[in-house]
């Protein structure tokens, strides 16, 4: 018996090989974005000298900018973004008419592995190394990235450790007390069946399922009777295995952390100190967003109503909608269409759900902000794109509605101040170091979890 | 008891075929649906010889596309080299096709980690009807031409899973 899963269609993630998904729309049947100034920023050559990525750019071509990543780890293989360019680098060689006026430019988004001697080596794999045609660049550090990434569009979550693990939004969730977007859970173990069985997430038909489907696993083969006095995978060790792991996922060490706990004058720039002044102060976002005298962990665990969830409940669907078939093709749909071959979308009312109060509908649990740079989309559903934006929100305070919680107000800040506030929001990026195995035993916080797991060996760091 | 019922099922049929290995998602490769025929190709060694899909018909064929700007598929390499060192005397071919020119980079990769099969050279990345979403991507061929397997993404082609799997194949057809 072979093993007879079966595959989706395959997904072009970058049309480096084989044919397109789908025909390329003709020159002039479909509407291009405004042109606007291409934004300039410093970055490092191959060499590992400075420039700015105008002089990388040059005056005398077109320039191709590429967004690119070498080290791939991914358990799906690579993406072909550099193989499309080399394909270009290829016909422009080759091309009388093209050759000498077009420059490609592979920028690395992930500096800290693409270290200029990575790309430079990288180059020599696409035979491009001192080519004046195709030139690769990174950048000094992820934070001297960032506002050329901002500038560009380019959302980049770096969501695995250095160990080649998978951070995402999880980092520090042994910190928290209340789960999920309404609370409706108070421990790693007692939320860890509910991704697997959503319908949305993972989808196991049922508990049973999935506890089969780990059994049968070669990589689990008497692991979890191992670690669990016999016990092989069952309704408790499953969750106690899974949250045991979720607590070694520490994320700390921000700048905000070496300045404000561990006083090291600089690591802050003064955009963000004076963001963190208002963060405290006339912004008032710290009085959910909290900050103890020798731990912050920026959320209270309660929740509350910013008039997020009620402007969902009030929106009505647009008139047509558009749908993208592919990048540069949509076509218009009716409402009534889409909902005849989809789901409807229920109706959240946050807390409510749990307590049944009225007064609760609405009401969201306030997130902890480290990370916050790298967790985009903002807000429980994800309606807010950018930082900017969420500071634009709160500033112009909330969405008001019946049950808007008091502490949401406008600020009135000016635009200089709504900066320094997401300057400071990006000093919250932390190292995703796993601190210890056991979370438990870093002095972070009262964690209030009765129910702990044996304690590990602290590992290095 | 339903649930019972089912494992038992379950493993009444695992016991009716001794040979089954229930493997790791991931851990050999997945069936493609309807088992298309494989688009046929003609590509250079890195010696310039031309080699097509078709002189290899009546042989299992793994296609593996790579580069080895891409770091799982040159860490893949040597444990699919075991693999056609322990099966290919039994009937597996491998075709490594290498995506892009190569160049001096292939060359010296190929003379520090050299292979016992073959490799294959798409310089323009122009190959037709093959699906391959992202590096590396390897298929397996039947001996009629058909495409049966794929598995994206990188593998332990020498793990005992991998190779009794090939071999359970090989013994079909």
């Amino acid at each position: 018996m072979h093993d007879q899963r079966t595959i989706e269609p395959p997904t072009v993630l970058a049309p480096g090989y084989g044919d397109l998904g789908f025909a390329a729309p003709e020159p002039g049947t479909y509407r291009l974005p405004p042109i606007r100034p291409a934004a300039d920023g410093d970055v490092l050559l191959d060499s590992s000298e400075h420039a700015r990525l105008h002089e990388a750019f040059g005056t005398d071509r077109l320039v191709l900018l590429s967004f690119i990543y070498t080290v791939c780890p991914d358990a799906h293989g690579c993406p072909l973004a550099s193989f499309v360019l080399q394909r270009i680098h290829r016909e422009l060689q080759r091309s009388a008419d093209l050759a000498g006026r077009i420059r490609l430019i592979s920028l690395s988004f992930d500096p800290e592995t693409d270290l200029p001697a990575v790309m430079r080596e990288y180059a020599r794999q696409f035979d491009a190394q001192d080519s004046d045609d195709w030139v690769f660049l990174t950048g000094e550090s992820n934070e001297a990235l960032q506002p050329l990434l901002d500038a560009y569009g380019q959302g980049v979550a770096r969501i695995y450790d250095e160990k080649g693990r998978y951070m995402g939004h999880v980092a520090n969730v042994a910190f928290l007390g209340a789960l999920f977007h309404d609370g409706r859970e108070e421990t790693l173990e007692q939320q860890a069946w509910q991704p697997m069985l959503h319908p949305n997430e993972m989808a196991s038909p049922s508990i049973g399922f999935a506890i089969d489907r780990i059994r049968s696993l070669p990589d689990y083969a008497g692991r979890f009777e191992a670690a669990f006095d016999g016990r092989g995978p069952d309704l408790e060790t499953v969750p106690m295995a899974l949250a045991s792991y979720q607590r070694t996922l520490v994320s700390a060490n921000s700048a905000f952390d070496r300045w404000h706990f561990g006083g090291k004058a600089g690591a802050l720039d003064e955009a963000a100190i004076r963001g963190l002044r208002l963060f405290t102060g006339r912004a008032g976002c710290v009085a959910c967003h909290t900050i103890e005298a020798e731990h912050a962990l920026f959320t209270d665990q309660r929740l509350h109503n910013t008039g997020v969830g009620y402007t969902r409940s009030q929106r009505r669907e647009p008139e047509p909608v558009r749908v993208w078939l592919a990048p540069g093709v949509s076509i218009d749909v009716s409402a009534h269409v889409i909902r005849s071959v989809g789901a409807e979308q229920a109706p959240d009312l946050g807390r409510y759900r749990v307590t049944g109060d009225p007064n609760d509908r609405w009401s969201f649990r306030t997130p902890s902000l480290r990370n916050v740079a790298l967790t985009a989309p903002y807000m429980h559903d994800g309606s807010l794109a950018t930082l900017d934006a969420v500071v634009a929100f709160y500033d112009a305070g909330g969405t008001p509605n019946p049950l808007l919680s008091p502490l949401i107000r406008p600020l009135g800040l000016s635009a200089s101040e709504r900066t320094d506030l997401v300057a400071f929001l990006r000093a919250l990026t932390g190292e995703y170091r796993s601190l210890v195995l056991d979370a438990f035993a870093a002095p972070l916080g009262d964690v209030g979890i009765e129910r702990r797991p044996p304690a590990a060996p602290a590992e290095d760091g | 008891m339903k649930r019972s019922l089912a494992a038992w099922t379950l493993l009444g049929l695992v016991l009716l075929q001794p040979s089954a290995t229930v493997a790791a998602p991931g851990a050999t490769m997945d069936a493609i649906p309807g088992s298309p025929p494989a688009a046929e190709f003609t590509l250079p060694d890195p010696a310039g010889r031309e080699h097509s899909l078709s002189d290899y018909r009546g042989q299992l064929v793994l296609v593996n596309f790579w580069a080895t700007c891409c770091a799982p598929c040159r860490e893949e390499m040597p444990a699919m080299d075991r693999l056609h060192r322990a099966l290919g005397d039994h009937g597996l071919e491998i075709l490594a096709v290498h995506a892009g020119p190569g160049g001096t980079a292939m060359h010296e990769f190929l003379e520090r980690i050299p292979v016992s099969f073959t490799v294959l050279v798409d310089a323009d990345l122009d190959l037709r009807g093959w699906q391959v979403p992202a590096l590396p991507t390897t298929f397996l061929v039947d001996c009629q031409g058909r495409l049966r397997y794929r598995a994206l993404g990188a593998r332990a082609w020498d793990s005992e899973a991998m190779e009794s799997f090939i071999r359970e194949i090989l013994s079909t057809q």
